[in-house]
């Protein structure tokens, strides 16, 4: 098993730089999600790691070995594709077999290699088929068996699921996530889906122009996100800006458009700083009358401005004093557009970060 | 509002289209009827709509061959034409495409400076006029002493093709995405091996109609043949010169030596059918 590391890694495309000063290290066996919205970055990464995009600095090494001399085809890696890249002029046993047939490998030792992976990706049945007469997640099965054949140290994916339905994302999801530890392959993966990244990741690093941001496991970025754009990225969309007026042990108070918030956040702040607080959708409580208990805090006054029904949870954009907040709510109860509801915010769930310039 | 059904014939056009497509093809076709009846006339005076003698009724009555049987007899020159003309236009177009590839690929591809001004001066030889061309590289060809010589006519048949299929081809290279030699280089394949696997047969369709006009232009070009070849190399339009200069356009000889001309075209045509319908038709000639 091979170690990825990257250090320091920089790539200048003219005045901008697309990949700055990124270091990581992906252990043996183990996935990396690099998470971040499109242009951050993430791609670039993976392309340097390929061997196919020259980094301007820094260095890439598998096993402690630089890697950086070596042109794509001698790095033994494996890339899938966001649009699988399937050789339109060669049958799926063609396809899959190409980086064996490259590498002068027998006839027979191909086929049996061959027939194997196709097993492996359920597909043995369509080896004499040609790619455009395959489905999106069958081209994509294929796609992954031609670059696991040849038993790659390390697989790159670039958004290998983008182009796949909703529902056979899912099986898909899986599906790679079974097969990486079931050949325990050193996995880089880049999305734009926190729920994949989530869903598969041993690891989540997050990147926004070009930095990374953040890296930890993912209960770790999701619930502990170190700044407000992370937080927004990991599904905290409720940005409230506001004012801190006063500190002590139970919670930090912000001053907002619509009042005061209570947040009980760690750390410690200055009194004055100009913050962000977040909190995520879900976790914002959405009633229609005041409730019994006045004591509790955080909450406001607003009216709803849009409805959109999920089939069991519903989503409101809802205007409370000069606050725009989403709030999704389970259930399948739904109320109508300039309702006047009454909000509230869990000081708990909110999250507070310096103002961004 | 009710959406009125057109009607479609059973060839799925309108009685317009069809009409357009029936106009479209006796306009290009109609000028060879007079060529094909001249070919087998004997006497046709004006304003005689028909020959009053036919080729085949007075072939018989004379000793020398005329018509069709002067046309494929050693006297005319044909076949020594067409053998040069084959040759010629097979070798233009091996060279072309060995030059333009690369080329084409580089403009796809790659951005460099002064990118703009190369483009521009691949189209130059089109603007030029050919006699201009002809008579300088008759001149630099004497002091080599490739006037008169198969390569001479060659070489100077690439400068109206090379700029062709550069564009040409430089459209096909842009509609390819790099992804497929990437992932190849990334499955273990040099460069050699990703151009040999993946590029040239993904490529192989443009390739082939890029080929086909190469063909085409070099068996059509007259005056660059007739200058650097100083009369001495004979292929089909420079031996149709001759013929039309001799005997006029309505000489049975001269119309059958125009119709076998078009006839390589036609062939080649036919074999590449399937690779031109796929690129010229879907893509357009843009580049």
């Amino acid at each position: 098993m091979t170690e990825l590391k990257i250090v320091n890694l920089t790539k200048r495309f003219d005045d901008s730089v697309v990949v700055d000063n990124v270091s990581i290290t992906v252990e043996p066996g183990r996935l990396v999600a690099l998470l971040g919205p499109s242009g951050c970055g993430k791609t670039t990464t993976l392309r340097m790691i390929a061997g196919l995009t020259v980094p301007t600095d820094g260095d890439i090494q598998f096993s402690g070995q630089s890697v950086l001399q070596q042109p794509p085809e001698r790095r033994n890696i494996g890339m899938v594709f966001q649009r699988y890249v399937l050789f339109p002029h060669m049958s799926v046993a063609q396809n899959v077999g190409f980086g064996l047939f490259i590498r002068g490998i027998s006839k027979t030792e191909i086929q049996r290699r061959v027939r194997e992976m196709l097993e492996i990706v359920q597909l043995e049945h369509l080896e004499k088929r040609f790619p455009s007469q395959l489905s999106g997640g069958q081209q994509q099965r294929v796609a992954i068996a031609r670059t696991l054949v040849t038993n790659p140290q390390i697989l790159l994916m670039d958004e290998p699921l983008s182009n796949l339905d909703a529902k056979l994302r899912e099986e898909m999801r899986t599906f790679i996530k079974e097969l990486q530890q079931r050949l325990n392959i050193t996995t880089l993966f880049v999305t734009h889906d926190q729920v994949e990244a989530m869903e598969l990741a041993d690891q989540v690093g997050v990147m926004f122009k070009g930095k990374l941001v953040q890296f930890g496991i993912p209960e770790e970025v999701f619930n502990h996100p170190h700044n407000s754009r992370v937080a927004d990225f990991m599904g905290a969309t409720n940005l409230i800006r506001g004012k801190i007026v006063r500190q002590e042990a139970g919670g930090i108070q912000l001053n907002i458009s619509a009042g005061d918030l209570l947040v009980q956040s760690p750390g410690s702040h200055a009194l004055g700083t100009e913050v962000i607080a977040t909190i995520r959708p879900e976790h914002i409580d959405i009633v229609e009358t005041e409730p019994l208990d006045k004591h509790v805090g955080n909450r406001f006054k607003g009216t709803i401005e849009q409805v959109v029904y999920f089939g069991g949870s519903v989503s409101y954009q809802v205007e409370a004093s000069g606050l725009n907040l989403k709030v999704l709510e389970r259930s399948t109860r739904m109320m109508t557009v300039g309702q006047e509801v009454i909000l509230r915010l869990n000081p708990q769930k909110l999250w507070i970060f310096p103002e961004q310039a | 509002m009710t959406i009125r059904e057109r009607r479609f014939s059973r060839d799925g056009l309108t009685p317009f289209q069809r009409f357009y497509l029936i106009f479209f093809a006796l306009t290009v076709l109609s000028p060879l009827i007079p060529m094909i009846i001249a070919s087998f006339a004997f006497r046709w005076f004006w304003p005689d709509l028909l020959p009053s003698e036919w080729w085949a009724s007075a072939r018989h009555t004379l000793t020398q061959p005329i018509g069709w049987d002067y046309v494929f007899s050693p006297y005319s020159r044909l076949f020594t034409a067409i053998r040069n003309t084959l040759v010629i236009g097979f070798s233009v177009t091996l060279l072309c495409l060995a030059i333009s590839l690369p080329a084409a690929r580089v403009l796809a591809r790659e951005k460099f400076r002064a990118k703009g001004l190369v483009e521009f001066f691949l189209l130059t030889p089109l603007i030029v006029p050919e006699v201009a061309i002809g008579l300088g590289v008759l001149l630099i060809f004497i002091q080599l002493g490739l006037a008169g010589s198969f390569v001479g006519i060659v070489l100077a048949h690439l400068i109206p093709t090379v700029p062709y299929a550069i564009r040409v081809l430089t459209s096909v290279f842009q509609n390819l995405s790099t992804d497929y030699e990437e992932q190849a280089m990334v499955l273990g394949a040099n460069p050699l091996k990703t151009f040999w696997h993946i590029t040239l047969p993904m490529i192989f369709p443009g390739i082939m109609a890029g080929g086909l006009f190469v063909f085409l232009v070099s068996s059509n070009v007259f005056l660059l043949t007739f200058f650097v070849g100083r009369g001495q190399v004979e292929t089909l339009p420079t031996l149709l010169f001759t013929k039309v200069s001799s005997g006029g356009v309505l000489d049975p000889v001269t119309a059958g030596i125009t119709l076998i001309t078009m006839l390589p075209g036609i062939i080649l045509l036919l074999i590449t059918e399937r690779f031109i319908r796929e690129e010229v038709f879907a893509k357009g000639f843009s580049g």
